[in-house]
């Protein structure tokens, strides 16, 4: 008798300490996914026409599409196609950062040993007008003429690389 | 003759009743052990912050001590977003008991990523004692992932071992 009862409490007490013996707690996980950035082409740069001269000169371009002569001349009569280079930035309102390169080289078309460089890339962004985290860049730079450069088309079908990244 | 056998008969009924009346003391013994109880701890949780989607599918991996989130794709961090946080979780319990934990997903997370490999900062077995511990996981990301918060909810269990 006094055994069946020991085993009694025995159990008593097992089920008991069992029925505590564990505890949950719930969390929740949590991400936040932000659209990759994007940028496209929409515009070349394009420095219209370009009289050179005796001596070294620039041709400013500015972001805003205005060319500055610096010793090389432009005509204002016949200007040629003059565009700064334009460029779409899908950024869904988060900051970014625009790298330009440092230079550029174009080829003369029919020479490909005649060379102007191109450097001082300016860019301004412009808010889109759909205020849906696009962005317009702007992008002008300075073309290096040498003196006495050959006349001919100057171009570099591989294009420059502009580059944004999030901050 | 059968008075005789009555009188055996009678000798062990006696003897039964003589063992009937003994008596001895067995000791019962019984610990009660105070309950084990999982708290989190305020203001911590399992966010992996903020990140874009890299050009194929990839992983965020927060370490379960919370020290390190790890891209598999480097262009999906973005520097000004770098804050991200584990669960960190309270244990009460016996201060001799040992314990295991074990996690479940109890929700999955929305929005096209998964959640897997959760982890632990304590030992994998049930001979943990410390009084806290956190939770860290991975975070699957595939390369269409639309932008938005994700969300899903995680079960953490601690069991006296």
């Amino acid at each position: 008798m006094k055994s069946i009862f020991f085993l009694i409490v025995v159990l008593m007490f097992a089920f008991n300490a069992h029925s505590q013996n564990s505890s949950s707690s719930n969390l929740e996980a949590r991400a936040v996914v932000v659209e990759p950035i994007k940028i496209s082409k929409s515009v070349d740069l394009n420095f219209g026409n370009v009289i050179a001269g005796f001596s070294q000169g620039t041709i400013i371009l500015s972001p805003d599409g205005g060319r500055i002569a610096n010793g090389a001349q432009i005509s204002n009569a016949i200007p040629g196609e003059v565009s700064a280079a334009e460029a779409v930035v899908t950024h869904g309102e988060y900051n970014y950062s625009i790298t330009l390169p440092e230079n550029f080289t174009l080829f003369n078309e029919n020479n490909p040993n005649q060379i102007m460089i191109i450097n001082q890339f300016q860019v301004t962004p412009l808010r889109g007008i759909t205020d849906q985290g696009d962005d317009i860049l702007k992008i002008g730079a300075t073309l290096n003429i040498e003196a006495n450069q050959s006349a001919g088309f100057y171009t570099n079908p591989a294009g420059f690389n502009v580059t944004v990244s999030y901050n | 003759m059968k008075k005789i056998t009555f009188i055996l008969i009678a000798l062990i009924t006696g003897t039964t009743f003589a063992q009937n009346s003994k008596t001895a003391t067995a000791p019962v013994n019984a610990e009660i052990v105070s309950p084990i109880g999982i708290t989190l701890d305020t203001d911590t949780s399992m966010d992996f912050g903020k990140f874009t989607t890299s050009t194929a599918a990839a992983t965020v991996i927060l370490s379960a001590d919370g020290t390190t989130r790890t891209f598999s794709a480097t262009d999906m961090e973005i520097a000004a977003y770098s804050t991200f946080d584990v669960p960190e979780f309270t244990v009460t319990k016996d201060t001799d008991a040992t314990y295991k934990v074990t996690m479940a997903i109890s929700t999955a997370v929305t929005g096209g990523v998964t959640l897997s490999n959760l982890s632990h900062s304590l030992d994998t077995d049930g001979s943990n004692t410390a009084t806290s511990f956190s939770v860290g996981g991975t975070l699957n990301v595939p390369a269409a992932t639309t932008a938005g918060t994700k969300t899903g909810q995680v079960s953490v269990t601690v069991t006296y071992e």
